[in-house]
């Protein structure tokens, strides 16, 4: 298991490497971490704890999928005025399976929490995929909140990129693109990433 | 250059039936207008011209130059020069519109795009559509303003250069400043594209203020009911569609 800790009042920006299949990931006492972390076919656990007041983490995991897999991330807010935001987006290739299965947890008695969860999974094919968007809030005076969407890229969106003389294929990797890429100023960090959705056929 | 044949067109996967025996012919520089109330098949045309997913034509034909479109996609219908201005431009979340305009353009020219060539030409698009150039860097119509979607448009079409351009409801949501912006744009094209050719779709006759037609048609019921020139517009905007009615009631019962 890889473990990272952010101390007290820091401010880090992590890229995972996804060399690991699980994270266990600590935010100190008003330190704040952003991960981005992009994955090709891998199944993964995280493990993150928000362990003092004012601690906050946004998590952008991108996933490209081409067999069974599923990412399973929980947050735990163990302590009052927290604050998590994770944007999960998947892109299911093939007929395989791909789950997200996503909680955030505020324990009783902590309140003053900000608890929000973004998930999407496009499926390109027949691939069977689902999203378990779990809020376990234990207390009054969070604010918490979730979405979940499983589908293909709008039709409407399609039409349009075609209608401008894009074909279905370039339209569809630039779609995945803008979907799964948060952050293009790091080209570098995530070359390997865009590489694969550069082959995208 | 357009050639619609006797053309019938349903919704996908129902029996209702928008468009029926619906023919029209447009020709190298001219310039058409399709008038029409609410629910009579106007922008059904449009999009069934780009190949739409909600549209099935069921007999009939679409040609452009000679070349049958019903079995083409509708990017190879717009790789043909076919570029429909929307009435309610699509938001696309994640894209640029930088990106957006280069990929097209080299989808449509089939080359790579020279990228200090496309920087120059799109500046200059910019500026003359009268929209900010920051709104490059920006999603595809994301969070733009109705006025500056209608913009973004025809910013579009001046830099894909396309053979025949359709305008759904261009008007709509534009105020008259902006409306002039856009149509000298496109009068511009025409004056420096002399074989390009214009079908504007549209309810109310104010467009016609400045994009003049060579042809009025008013459509009712999935098809053309009469053809004239300009004047034809000034009497539906006098005495409404249903002077229209009054006329064709006229005619049969002569």
């Amino acid at each position: 298991m890889n473990r990272i800790t952010v101390g007290k009042n820091f401010s880090e920006e992590v890229y995972l490497d996804s060399k690991d299949s699980k994270y266990y990931i600590e935010v100190e006492e008003n330190a704040s971490l952003k991960v981005y972390h992009y994955a090709v076919d891998k199944s993964f656990e995280v493990e993150i704890h928000l362990k003092g007041e004012n601690a906050s983490v946004e998590y952008f995991y991108s996933t490209l999928n081409r067999k069974d897999n599923y990412f399973r991330i929980k947050v735990f807010h163990d302590v009052s005025n927290t604050k998590s935001n994770l944007v999960n987006h998947g892109v299911n290739i093939l007929d395989k399976k791909l789950n997200f299965v996503v909680d955030g947890i505020i324990p009783k008695d902590v309140v003053g929490c900000v608890c929000s969860q973004d998930n999407k999974i496009m499926n390109l094919c027949e691939g069977k995929s689902s999203i378990a968007p779990n809020l376990l809030i234990d207390s009054h005076d969070n604010i918490a909140n979730h979405s979940a969407y499983i589908g293909n890229f709008k039709e409407d969106v399609l039409f349009y990129l075609k209608s401008r003389g894009i074909s279905q294929k370039i339209a569809t990797k630039m779609l995945t693109l803008g979907f799964l890429v948060h952050d293009l100023e790091n080209e570098e960090e995530i070359k390997d990433f865009l590489k694969y959705i550069d082959e995208l056929s | 250059m357009l050639v619609i044949k006797d053309l019938k067109v349903k919704v996908s996967d129902t029996d209702k039936v928008i468009l029926d025996n619906f023919n029209l012919s447009i020709n190298e520089g001219e310039v058409h207008v399709i008038m029409g109330p609410n629910g009579t098949g106007k922008s059904t045309l449009a999009k069934t011209i780009l190949g739409h997913y909600k549209f099935e034509v069921e007999c009939g034909d679409i040609e452009f130059y000679g070349k049958k479109l019903n079995s083409l996609s509708t990017d190879e219908r717009a790789k043909l020069g076919i570029f429909l201005a929307m009435q309610d431009p699509t938001e696309i979340e994640g894209v640029s519109n930088s990106e957006f305009l280069r990929t097209a353009l080299g989808e449509v020219s089939g080359s790579k795009v020279n990228l200090y060539e496309f920087i120059t030409a799109i500046e200059k698009a910019y500026d003359d559509v009268s929209l900010n150039k920051d709104m490059l860097h920006r999603f595809v119509n994301k969070g733009f303003s109705g006025g500056e979607k209608k913009k973004n448009e025809v910013l579009q079409l001046k830099m894909l250069k396309p053979k025949l351009i359709i305008l759904d409801e261009l008007d709509s949501g534009l105020d008259v400043d902006s409306l002039k912006i856009v149509c000298k744009n496109i009068n511009d094209y025409l004056k420096e594209n002399k074989k390009a050719s214009v079908l504007i779709i549209t309810h109310y006759p104010r467009i016609l203020d400045y994009l003049k037609p060579d042809y009025v048609h008013i459509m009712k019921n999935g098809n053309i009911k009469q053809t004239g020139d300009l004047s034809l517009a000034s009497f539906v905007e006098k005495n409404g569609y249903d002077g229209i009615n009054a006329v064709e009631e006229r005619d049969l019962n002569e």
